[in-house]
């Protein structure tokens, strides 16, 4: 009889949740696909000027991210509940906040990371000065994780809800509001050449806190919905 | 609601065994509907426990109660004398729980899906899955996805973790369905050497199972 380590368990069931995002791409698609028509509209809609574009770059940017991630979430748990894995989870000896960590850093590896190599390059065709290219990834850097950690809450207490897509967005939506004021503040300090220290900080404590907390009410979401 | 409980005695005086499962004045309500009330269950190392009753009676709440995926409205269930939800831990190490979903990933292949359910296991077992499929009938499938499996062959994939994961107590909820006769027989005799060794296993079933060298307790909702 073999017993498993916590890390040996986050380790498998991470690499099991990336097998089956990686045989099941249309479902990963579809959020980083939404992200880029949403992007796309903007020029087409408002014109080709790059000083209306440069202008509005980082919200429509950042907003489309917050839409697509927001889209990307009910993949979380929702195939899990379906058939039964969520049960095994749950009635695992593991830690479950080890195991939902494991879903959670999957999710933003299949969903958030994408979105931050995407968000990039789409920064460049809505002329945002490469003075902001690194400021806008280190706010993507430490929003996109914060998407999938406060999501997974959400989500959490939605999962198997019939109409829970769109309660999960009025639920999350005001929840990421904070983050987008800070994200977008930091980036425009930075085309002005001020300092971002004090929103990077934010967006720091904020993502030190959802690492800290989300995975306990995760976990108790979870429970919550399967009783 | 947790209940301290010596170690071989529960505070309603009902004297306990080293792996009893004990169910005290339970009560479940669903949707403003008594499924069962003041119901008082109890098994033992080396005995089976068999929920009977109609489709919607409340079997299969009662089997989420007994692994503490539902809490009762009423009364307790301990493991080794200790409330289960108190020491969530302790008894989910000695439980093995196969619900009416078979919790299998149809994208994944077999051998893919058993690795994965061992890995959520904290005792395993170090049985070769190789032996564990053809013990099962499903070796030729190993390496295919879960997908192409029938309904009968998903159960039995689903089974096998009676046979990679180790565990004292085993709660089966509708174990037998959609499996042909040879399969339920393979099935039984794995139940049958489990209960041999000491196990214990809460079951909901329609099939008759009836073994003159074990104890069968059933209850009837």
């Amino acid at each position: 009889m073999q017993r498993l380590s916590s890390l040996a368990v986050f380790s498998c069931l991470l690499k099991r949740e990336l097998l089956l995002g990686l045989r099941h791409r249309s479902e990963l698609l579809h959020p980083l696909l939404f992200f880029l028509i949403v992007v796309t509209m903007f020029p087409l809609a408002l014109g080709p000027e790059p000083e209306q574009l440069r202008q509005i770059a980082v919200a429509v940017i950042w907003v489309a991210a917050v839409l697509a991630s927001s889209l990307s979430l009910d993949m979380m748990f929702r195939s899990d509940f379906e058939d039964g894995s969520l049960e095994q989870i749950l009635l695992s000896a593991q830690p479950a906040n080890v195991l939902v960590m494991a879903k959670v850093l999957a999710h933003w590896l299949l969903s958030g990371a994408p979105l931050i190599v995407s968000a990039l390059t789409l920064s460049y065709f809505l002329y945002l000065p490469q003075s902001a290219t690194v400021p806008m990834l280190a706010t993507l850097l430490l929003g996109t994780p914060i998407f999938s950690l406060i999501g997974s809450v959400a989500t959490a207490l939605t999962v198997g809800l019939r109409g829970g897509g769109m309660l999960l967005a009025l639920l999350i939506l005001p929840l990421y509001m904070p983050l987008l004021i800070f994200a977008v503040s930091a980036v425009n300090n930075a085309v002005q050449g001020l300092s971002i220290k004090a929103e990077l900080y934010f967006l720091s404590a904020l993502l030190v806190l959802a690492l800290t907390l989300t995975p306990f009410a995760t976990t108790a979401s979870l429970r919550i919905r399967l009783s | 609601m947790s209940m301290q409980v010596t170690a071989n005695q529960t505070d309603a005086g009902i004297e306990l065994l080293p792996s009893s499962l004990v169910g005290q004045s339970l009560r479940c309500v669903r949707n403003d509907r008594v499924l069962f009330e003041n119901l008082d269950i109890r098994l033992n190392a080396g005995e089976i426990l068999q929920i009977d009753g109609a489709n919607g009676s409340g079997k299969t709440s009662l089997i989420r109660i007994l692994s503490s995926l539902a809490q009762p409205d009423e009364g307790q269930v301990c493991w080794k004398g200790k409330d289960i939800h108190a020491f969530r831990t302790d008894y989910l190490e000695d439980l093995l729980y196969v619900g009416h979903s078979n919790a299998i990933k149809v994208d994944l292949s077999l051998l893919e899906n058993m690795f994965f359910a061992r890995a959520l296991s904290v005792k395993a077992n170090e049985q070769i899955f190789e032996d564990v499929l053809h013990r099962l009938g499903l070796l030729e499938h190993a390496d295919l996805p879960a997908s192409n499996l029938s309904s009968g062959q998903k159960r039995k994939l689903a089974l096998s973790r009676l046979l990679v994961c180790d565990a004292k107590l085993w709660i089966l909820d509708e174990p037998l369905n959609s499996l042909d006769e040879s399969s339920k027989a393979v099935v039984t005799d794995i139940i049958r050497a489990h209960i041999k060794a000491g196990g214990s296993l809460v079951l909901t079933t329609h099939e008759e199972i009836t073994w003159d060298d074990i104890r069968i307790n059933r209850v009837s909702l």
